[in-house]
């Protein structure tokens, strides 16, 4: 509890005044949570929902392994009390998006400082903030790089001023009928683990898609399509049903994924004038094949044989089965966890073994985990650094010192300035932001006709608008309610298509989420096909619409990893939601297309903007961005 | 640098070490598992250094450290009731609970009484709070046994700290847009740029060597600017990359490390004289110290007392 000596005497004194939340208890946070005991800060509450897993010692400090399975939240007080007992820290193991946690509990802090690993709990957060008026200080880092910045109502850019790119998501039927990277195989699997043991989503569906666009015109698979259908009618069973006939006998499970359902894919020729088609397997002739890899690697690194698959894909399913019998009520599925080992072993199998089928490069457990779980790396001095920064901006705002508040870029090396710690000034608020504008306006492409209410609320307003709990009503002057907060209230709603309200091309939508303290008016647009299949897409800007501009992320969205925010309470439920970090800019490197242009097109719409948007692009182009 | 002994990686630092394996890959990973590094000085700094030491995963870690803990420390490994033991053996056991893989030696010696045989044990050397005299030392005597060198401080917000890694080879991955290929090489038809792995060799200065630069001859307005205004940031790697510089730019930037350091110099001279750091209960006399030992540095660098301005050292 030293460097109280540094501070001249009135930040010594707003500092032991204030009241600090800490949202998050990981990486940024227990670093975080050190230095604010360090630094006199003597009122804090810390959130978090996770537990705590071996791969998280490496640089959460503030745990050891007797403590796994453990909540974040409650050990990193523990331990950051041994710093200096006389602190107070109030722990949460609980999710920050739920209700208790409203704007008038917001309202009770100095600063809020968000040490979080996702897009959802960031954009709630900054709503909050925005709601209460507090002060937030935003970061985040991945692997050698890292970021942190201030965010004030009206004083600056808002943590949702700037569109984030969509998370990547694939074509239906790449994932179920041509698959041609490693990471199709690997969703297809994951996939699979739902429809077998989890969640059952009908966007994730494993078997042939007979709908491919591609596939049709040719008169076998038209006839096949009928045979389909009929099929379809007939045996319309679930996945899991089916599987439960034979109890999840893996040789039926593997007959009918790798050897029934790939002939199947082969009698839609048209799929194969191009490609390379796939060749089924069969359970009594697993092909062995001869390792000839490197010694010296971690069992993990090693790549499986398809029979070495074969044997793991067995092993999982009977544990995974036995579990899934084990759980009674409610909660009978199983949610997929990359630090479970059956879930994982399942996962690399099947990817494997598909990618055997498609003659795609098959990878290791190892870096099955990475793609399947979206792991950022991490390591403990980045996050120490970041933690840092946040401090120093922190004693800004204590100061009042808010014009020497900076968006601070920590670089892997040096930049063109020479920098490794880059300093930038904080850009102000968009005009057009769609949550901290005065009226905030969305655009929503979707087909009227065919998205639900209960899709829209899903995937639009929570999944795409991180909204928690919305109010909608229709602007058509009769004040219809589409969807109500209010439990039981619009139910009978659900089912419906919007074209059921009569929501057609131009119809506005009145939104409200009182938790959030957030209004949001968003303008329907039908389209009846959209990019790649996607289901909706979001424009913040609406005068940027163009039949081909898609600037915010739009549905469907691969399931990742779980995002219940519910508290876990044991090991094999905790999810670590290392989603969002996916997107990595280098200097002078395209990523995509959609990153770096919305923010700049934006901007170009009041003259005045363009100076700071070119600043920006210099900034932007100068360090080493993760998006946070 | 690192004995390459044939390092294996056990399942449980596999696990353990995983988010970070992804990051620098395994080799890195067995590397670090094979370095003994030496700590020198266990304050604040020194104890940032541990923790992040020890995470990482390295073979062994010396700590060496001759003071006594105070209440109020910014070393953070000690718990209350270790204060009044020596610094070292009052931060151990949280030192150890960081990493039970890696070994921690302690050592409550005087750094000054440490000969050339026990430097030459380690790999690496990371040094903290050392007066200018003991840098230089160990700097030198880590020269000759090739071992790299570390040397850091901080001062309230702000710190530095000198690098030298000797002759210093490193690969670098660049991207290189498939229009620039040379003939010769192929670039895969999907990407439109291609990333290749460049080698580079980086030749470190001693710090003796930045101190022996005359600044005065070669220093121009516009580097002292740049001084100036960075001067209270961590600027770690300015100093670093300025040793780089010297190979391709001289003299100049030659002058702009010894500037570093002598400025710095100005608060190490401080601490050797008055037993202490600047500190904000003797905020008005210390400044007006700090103010006399610039006004001696600026002299003997015969530059102009105007150059720093005691608004520095608020």
């Amino acid at each position: 509890m030293a460097d109280v000596n540094v501070a001249p005497s009135l930040l010594d004194d707003s500092i032991r005044k204030s009241k600090i939340l800490v949202v998050g208890a990981g990486g940024i946070g227990c670093e975080l949570l050190k230095n604010l005991v360090l630094s006199g800060f003597n009122d804090i509450l810390v959130i978090d929902l996770d537990t705590i897993d071996v791969s998280n010692l490496n640089r959460q400090f503030l745990f050891q392994k007797e403590h796994v399975g453990k909540s974040k939240a409650v050990i990193a007080r523990e331990s950051a009390l041994g710093f200096n007992p006389n602190v107070t820290i109030v722990a949460k193991h609980d999710s920050v998006m739920n209700s208790e946690y409203n704007v008038t509990f917001f309202k009770q802090f100095t600063v809020v400082m968000n040490a979080l690993d996702n897009r959802a709990a960031r954009s709630h957060v900054n709503r909050m903030c925005l709601a209460a008026n507090v002060p937030l200080i935003e970061s985040g880092t991945a692997g050698y790089l890292g970021q942190v910045t201030a965010i004030r109502k009206g004083l600056s850019e808002c943590y949702d001023c700037n569109p984030k790119a969509g998370q990547k998501s694939f074509p239906g039927c790449t994932i179920r009928n041509t698959p041609s990277e490693p990471i199709h195989c690997i969703v297809w699997a994951k996939h699979l683990f739902n429809q077998l043991f989890g969640e059952a989503d009908p966007d994730e569906d494993v078997s042939p898609d007979t709908a491919d666009p591609e596939a049709a015109g040719d008169a076998g698979s038209v006839a096949l399509q009928n045979q389909a259908s009929e099929a379809g009618n007939v045996t319309r069973v679930s996945t899991r049903a089916w599987a439960q006939q034979s109890e999840y006998d893996p040789s039926k499970l593997f007959g009918k994924f790798f050897c029934d359902d790939i002939k199947y894919l082969l009698s839609m020729d048209k799929l194969w004038t191009k490609r390379t088609p796939p060749t089924p397997l069969s359970w009594d002739n697993i092909p062995e094949e001869i390792s000839d890899q490197q010694g010296g690697l971690i069992k993990d690194q090693k790549v499986w044989s398809p029979a070495e698959c074969v044997q793991a894909m067995v092993s999982s399913i009977k544990i995974l089965y036995q579990r899934s019998k084990e759980l009674n009520g409610e909660e009978s599925f199983l949610v997929w966890d990359k630090d479970d080992e059956a879930s994982m072993d399942f996962v690399t199998a099947c990817s494997n073994l598909r990618s055997h089928v498609f003659s795609i490069p098959k990878k290791s457990r190892f870096d099955v985990k990475a793609m399947a779980g979206n792991i950022i790396p991490a390591i403990a001095t980045t996050n120490a650094v970041i933690a840092g920064l946040i401090v120093f901006e922190a004693f800004k705002i204590l100061e009042g010192k808010w014009e020497e508040c900076r968006h601070v870029y920590l670089n892997s090396k040096p930049n063109a300035l020479n920098k490794v710690i880059a300093p930038s000034s904080l850009d102000s608020a968009n005009p057009k932001c769609y949550v901290c504008s005065p009226h905030p306006e969305v655009t929503v492409l979707l087909n009227v006709s065919q998205m639900t209410v209960q899709s829209f609320e899903d995937k639009v307003l929570r999944g795409a608008l991180h909204m928690i709990s919305p109010d909608v009503m229709v602007d058509d002057g009769k004040g219809t309610v589409l969807i109500s907060s209010e439990e039981g209230e619009t139910t009978e709603n659900m089912s419906k298509s919007l074209s059921d309200f009569n929501i057609s091309d131009g119809t506005r939508l009145r939104c409200e989420d009182f938790h959030q303290e957030y209004d949001l008016n968003i303008t329907i647009i039908d389209r009846e096909h959209l990019e790649e299949n996607r289901e909706f897409t979001v424009i913040a800007d609406p005068s940027q619409l163009q039949p081909k501009a898609a600037v915010e992320s739009s549905g469907p969205q691969p399931s990742t990893s779980s995002s219940k925010p519910a508290p876990s309470t044991r090991a094999t439920e905790s999810v670590e939601i290392d989603e969002d970090l996916d997107v990595i800019f280098q200097k002078g490197c395209a990523n995509d297309d959609h990153q770096q242009e919305p923010s700049i097109r934006k901007r170009s719409i009041s003259g005045q903007a363009d100076i700071g948007s070119a600043s920006k692009k210099l900034r932007l182009s100068e360090n080493d961005i993760i998006e946070l | 640098m690192v004995a390459k002994e044939e390092v294996t990686i056990s399942e449980a630092e596999a696990a353990l070490y995983d988010r970070q394996i992804r990051l620098w890959g395994l080799e890195a990973q067995k590397r670090l598992r094979a370095a003994r590094v030496l700590l020198i000085g266990l304050g604040g700094l020194g104890a940032e250094i541990a923790k992040n030491l020890t995470l990482s995963g390295i073979k062994s870690l010396t700590l060496l450290d001759h003071s006594v803990a105070v209440a109020n420390s910014a070393n953070f490994l000690i718990p209350l009731e270790n204060v009044g033991k020596n610094v070292v053996e009052a931060s151990l056991e949280r030192v150890q609970r960081l990493n039970p893989m890696v070994d921690i030696l302690t050592d409550t010696e005087n750094v000054t009484a440490k000969n050339e045989d026990f430097f030459s044990g380690f790999d690496v050397v990371c040094a903290t709070r050392l007066p200018v005299e003991e840098s230089i030392r160990i700097n030198a005597i880590c020269r000759k046994h090739s071992i790299p060198f570390y040397s850091g401080d901080v001062f309230g917000f702000g710190g530095f700290f000198f690098v030298d890694l000797l002759e210093h080879e490193y690969s670098e991955e660049v991207t290189v847009p498939a229009a620039t290929l040379k003939d010769g090489c192929t670039a895969k038809k999907s990407d439109p740029s291609e990333t290749k792995t460049v080698k580079h060799t980086l030749n470190y200065i001693p710090l003796q060597a930045a101190f022996e630069a005359d600044p005065s001859s070669q220093l121009n307005k516009r580097s002292w600017q740049r001084i100036k205004s960075h001067f209270i940031t961590m600027k770690s790697t300015d100093l670093g990359s300025t040793t780089v510089a010297f190979v391709s730019l001289a003299l100049a930037s030659l002058a702009l490390a010894s500037l570093y350091v002598d400025l710095t110099t100005g608060l190490l001279m401080f601490r050797s004289q008055m037993k202490r750091d600047p500190e904000a209960a003797n905020r008005q006399s210390d400044i007006a110290k700090l103010c006399e030992i610039r006004d001696h540095i600026l002299h003997e660098m015969k530059l102009d007392n105007q150059m720093v301005d005691s608004g520095i050292f608020e």
